[in-house]
């Protein structure tokens, strides 16, 4: 048994396919890949492949992060040349390296998410809102119906330069532990921005211990 | 105007997160083909007129997708109907549909080719014309529109769709596609530039097109064609207007089942068949009287085992698909099924692979063709045994006994299956409410098999559809069940087929009406489904969506009364709209069988015996080229062999 980590960029068109549709997707490049994944025992065979965390439909990302499981030990050059001929239009793998089996699951090493937001629309003296956002004691936003302060999950949140097509730019840094999260759409709307104006594009995942994906 | 792949691909990644499914309409998918528009000669959009989840799994569209792109000189791209909230997105932003994989719109293309399987796509066919920003009317297009052809089991009867297709392709596509895209080439050459032309020269131009198109064997143009009507209303005959045009159309079909596609599309997007289709077969020689497909579809023709193993490993490397389907109108007619689960079962393995073969006799020989392929038990065991009695399935030629059917559900429950799913009909010919009482008691007597075996984990579920008389086949004489009778035949199910391990669905008998009005249709069809599309008709394939008020409010407008297509018994020598095309089989032989019938009788499998229907003298040179097994039909033996087994004899 082998296990692999994988740290991956999820792109346009595949940016919209959602977290359940991605480990179809994964599965299928890595049996063209002739890469044969572990499977779980039980009732119904699933491969067994992690991914740290589901970023939600609609997003990019520089880098997303999985681990799974080989039932064999191969040159990790080989996997990785193979994937690249199997990978389809959106997935792009950054790197792979080797995780001893015995390493916590990465949800549990998870803290937080870095994100830029781009605004497609205007937002007048958005250096204002920002303030404003950063001094409000809670931020009160509505998930499945209930109320949530998503205010001590929001680490950090900054204005950043504008981009090629002078649109406004947003870095934001969330919490991103099992239970205790935020997502940037959260955020934006409690702003009164529609999240539907916006793109989303995940930096990097960072976990226990300080290391980021992009390191 | 927002008509160049740029701007429609600017203005989707705005509109694309606010639908539902997005994926659908984004292109992009594993081996998907996006080939250099400009330094190609013959841009080709293949449409399926419903979503996307649907239209992936059509085989017929991935076949011509495969074989129009090997071509240097031509592309071939996808396009499908817009779900209700892209739909609202695109008129909107006034942005035209366009093709998944270079967002060109489809009013760019050369030829848009629409996939018709069932009529219940026509009025899809129709919004994809107009969210194309197309003249819906074939006489309205010009020049700089593309030619719009269509194909499928539904077009079999052309008429009712005559007006907005320029050029029905009968029959089997693989070969004529490549005839007529060298037609569409050579006259592409002499008549560029299309721009500029003034509007008389622009139709003749397209007309001189539709003439070459009319020429070449399985393809109807119906503008070459003059339809007469009897005092009665009835259809009287299609008369040629055009030189050139043939009296009577032959459905074109391929006198060897080509390779098949090896290097499908993988959607990101989980579609209804979400696998690798590979037809083993193609055709049918059981000849139930209601099924079309199996009159249609003849001669079989069968692939090797050896090519059917050697495609699936193909296309396992190429897609990652962990299941395939063989496919088949008889999965267990297949003359070497056995030799085919055998040599499946040594090449692959059951974990990683898992394989549906459908559509199986009533037998026990399937039991244990699904028991050696180790077929997932949780999906259940179908079996159609279409009606509950025997005089019953002796009228519709599928003359299988209960004994059979309680048997083989017998051999199912006592295999680990724990569901069996039975498929019937209602309103076949001379049914009688004692026969559709027979399907309470048959589903009755086979769940207590199946408590026998299993207890309480037993289950029946029970689909029954409504019988429609459909062109071509021995029942195309016979008449639709009313509503009443329909009705009083489902409250009888529905009031009895309840409790505890049973289940029954049926199909709404609006659902059977229309697709046997659009079925049966002739001309004057036309403009009722262009009304009933301009009242808002879309979508009627879904029960949720289908409007059946606009349909009956299309019909006043038009003064046609539906029944008269649905509900009128038909002479034995009227004549039918869809006459025009044939299908191989000959009329006659048709309403033999219909005679056959009404008292009883029952024709065997063809493979058994040779019936004469008319294949073999219509496709006698394509028999002689295709000698020997792959074909069920006998040999022809030409008229020099013939000879000497004379001599030899003498
Ligand atoms: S020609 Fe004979 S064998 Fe062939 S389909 Fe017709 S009846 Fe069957």
């Amino acid at each position: 048994m082998m296990r692999l980590r994988i740290d991956f960029q999820k792109t346009s068109p595949i940016r919209f396919i959602g977290h359940l549709d991605l480990f179809r997707i994964w599965e299928r490049t890595f049996r063209r890949a002739g890469i044969p994944l572990a499977y779980t025992q039980g009732f119904k065979h699933h491969p067994r492949i992690n991914i740290a965390s589901a970023l939600p439909l609609g997003f990019t990302s520089s880098h997303e992060i999985m681990d799974f499981w080989l039932d064999q030990i191969l040159p990790i050059k080989n996997v990785l040349e193979a994937l690249q001929t199997a990978l389809p239009s959106g997935l792009i793998v950054n790197q792979i390296s080797p995780i001893e089996l015995s390493a916590p699951s990465l949800q549990s090493i998870l803290i937080g998410s870095e994100y830029q937001v781009t605004f497609l629309e205007k937002i007048p003296n958005l250096e204002t809102i920002v303030e404003e956002l950063q001094n409000r004691a809670t931020i009160e936003i509505e998930r499945r119906g209930k109320r949530i302060d998503i205010k001590p999950y929001l680490f950090s949140i900054s204005l950043l330069p504008f981009d090629e097509n002078n649109n406004q730019q947003l870095f934001l840094y969330l919490s991103s532990s099992q239970d205790q999260n935020a997502r940037p759409d959260e955020v934006i709307q409690a702003i009164d921005y529609d999240p539907l104006d916006a793109l989303f594009h995940r930096l990097q995942l960072v976990f226990e211990n300080g290391t980021k994906t992009s390191q | 105007m927002n008509d160049s792949p740029v701007e429609i691909n600017n203005i989707l990644q705005r509109i694309l997160p606010r639908v539902q499914k997005p994926a659908r309409y984004t292109g992009g998918e594993y081996n998907q083909i996006l080939k250099d528009w400009n330094n190609t000669k013959l841009h080709v959009c293949l449409i399926f007129p419903d979503i996307y989840d649907l239209g992936m799994s059509n085989l017929g569209l991935m076949i011509l997708y495969d074989l129009i792109n090997q071509r240097s000189d031509a592309l071939a791209e996808r396009a499908f109907s817009p779900w209700l909230d892209l739909e609202d997105q695109l008129r909107k932003f006034n942005l035209p549909l366009y093709a998944l994989e270079s967002k060109h719109p489809l009013k760019a293309f050369d030829i848009l080719g629409f996939t018709l399987p069932y009529e219940s796509l026509y009025t899809n066919a129709l919004n994809i014309l107009d969210l194309a920003q197309i003249p819906l009317f074939s006489d309205q297009r010009a020049l700089q529109h593309p030619l719009i052809i269509a194909g499928g089991h539904s077009t079999f009867n052309p008429e009712p769709m005559h007006s907005f297709i320029d050029a029905f392709v009968i029959g089997e596509g693989e070969e004529v596609i490549q005839e007529i895209l060298d037609v569409y080439s050579d006259w592409k050459i002499e008549t560029l530039p299309f721009e500029n032309i003034p509007p008389s020269i622009s139709k003749s131009k397209r007309n001189e097109l539709l003439k070459h198109l009319a020429k070449l064997d399985g393809v109807y143009v119906p503008k070459f064609y003059q339809e007469h009507y009897n005092l009665d209303n009835t259809f009287s005959r299609l008369e040629p207007i055009e030189p050139g045009a043939p009296e009577t159309i032959r459905k074109r079909i391929v006198g060897k089942l080509p390779p098949p596609p090896t290097r499908l599309i993988v959607p990101y997007i989980e579609t209804v068949h979400d696998r690798i289709p590979l037809e083993i077969m193609r055709g049918c020689t059981r000849g139930c009287r209601f099924c079309q497909a199996g009159m249609i579809t003849r001669p079989v023709r069968e692939r090797g085992v050896d090519e059917i193993i050697q495609s699936i490993q193909q296309s396992i490397k190429n897609t990652g698909y962990e299941e395939v389907g063989l496919l088949s109108l008889s999965s267990s007619d297949y003359t070497n099924i056995l030799d085919l689960i055998h040599s499946f079962n040594q090449h692959f393995s059951l974990d990683t692979l898992s394989v549906s073969l459908p559509s199986l006799r009533i037998d026990s020989l399937s039991v244990e063709l699904m028991q050696s392929l180790g077929l997932a038990r949780r999906n259940g065991f179908t079996l159609a045994p279409e009606a509950a009695t025997e005089r019953m399935r002796r009228i519709i030629n599928k003359p299988v006994t209960t004994d059979q059917v309680l048997e083989t559900a017998d051999a199912i429950y006592s295999n680990g299956w724990s569901t069996i799913k039975l498929y019937f009909m209602i309103g076949h010919p001379l049914e009688t409410l004692e026969d559709v009482q027979a399907i309470v008691d048959l589903s009755k007597m086979v769940i207590r098999i199946g408590r026998k075996h299993i207890g309480n984990r037993a289950q029946v579920n029970v689909g029954v559809s409504t019988f429609i008389p459909k062109p071509h086949t021995p029942f195309q004489w016979t008449v639709c069940d009313t509503e009443e009778q329909i009705q009083i035949k489902l409250s009888m199910l529905k009031d009895q087929l309840r409790g505890k391990g049973i289940k029954l669905t049926w199909n709404p008998p609006d659902a059977t009406f229309l697709e046997a009005w659009l079925s049966r249709g002739d001309r004057r069809m036309a403009n009722v489904i262009y009304q009933a599309w301009q009242l808002g008709a879309k979508f009627d394939a879904w029960n949720d969506q289908r409007n059946l008020s606009a349909w009956q409010q299309a019909f006043e407008i038009n003064q046609i009364e539906p029944d008269f297509y649905t509900h009128r018994q038909r002479a034995m020598d009227e004549a039918f709209p869809w006459d025009h095309i044939s299908i191989g089989v000959r009329k006659k032989y048709l309403l033999q069988d219909y005679q056959w019938s009404l008292s009883g009788k029952t024709r065997q499998d063809c493979r058994d015996h040779c019936f004469a229907c008319g294949i073999l003298p219509k496709y006698n040179s394509l028999r002689k080229q295709n000698p020997g097994n792959a074909w069920k039909c006998p040999d022809v033996i030409s008229r020099e062999k013939s000879n000497q087994h004379d001599a030899i004899a003498n």
